[in-house]
């Protein structure tokens, strides 16, 4: 029981105990609206870490 | 495409995302999926949306260009002595198609039929729907939009 207790606390105050990286995003889709044809068109995405450690974007891929 | 794979906390970061939208028409979209080490969003999805037009018809409003002899080719001969649906899969449809840049025929239908009636006759302000009736420099007759409206709105 005792160790079932601490496992459970473990468990519950792992995600605290530790710091973590927060990535926050300011939006995450953008509507450029009617545009005229042409060779391409950009938007940055802009975002921040919010957390305690070191933030990685491991992989960026797209369709 | 990312300013910098790894941020310290506080730090500022930026995705940049390019479509490539030559040769390209009508709704593009471009979906970009980021992959993080923060547990709570390891995998986030990005979207830029857009609606392509080319050259040529990005800046037409007017009617006397629509109907005239270099936009009339498909905007107005296609549909000339036709009436009801033949009407309407020449010229109506080039725009509303599915709802491609103008309202669908099913959004149309919900419009009380005066409204759809004054809007072919006289156009709409602010889009780029003309008046298509003769007096309004347009190529249809009375009985050409009356039979549009049935199509727009059966009985």
């Amino acid at each position: 029981m005792k160790t079932a207790a601490l496992l459970l606390f473990l468990l519950v105050f792992r995600s605290v105990s530790y710091a973590q990286p927060s990535v926050e995003f300011d939006t995450l889709g953008h509507d450029f609206g009617v545009v005229a044809q042409k060779e391409k068109i950009e938007h940055i995405f802009k975002f921040v870490n919010n957390g305690d450690s070191d933030l990685v974007i491991e992989k960026l891929s797209s369709s | 495409m990312a300013s910098s794979s790894r941020l310290k906390p506080g730090e500022k970061g930026m995705i940049n995302v390019s479509v490539d939208i030559k040769g390209k028409l009508g709704r593009v979209s471009k979906i970009i999926q980021v992959h993080t080490n923060d547990l709570k969003k390891s995998f986030i999805t990005l979207s830029v949306t857009m609606y392509v037009k080319d050259m040529i018809h990005m800046e037409k409003h007017a009617a006397d260009e629509i109907f005239g002899e270099r936009c009339g080719v498909c905007h107005v001969e296609n549909g000339r002595g036709k009436k009801k649906l033949a009407l309407f899969s020449a010229d109506c449809i080039i725009c509303h198609d599915n709802g491609k840049s103008a309202s669908s025929i099913l959004e149309m239908g919900r419009k009380p039929e005066e409204y759809i009636r004054k809007a072919i006759r006289s156009g709409v302000i602010n889009t780029s729907m003309p008046g298509f009736h003769i007096n309004n420099g347009g190529p249809l007759s009375d009985d050409d939009i009356e039979s549009l409206i049935r199509v727009i709105k059966p009985q």
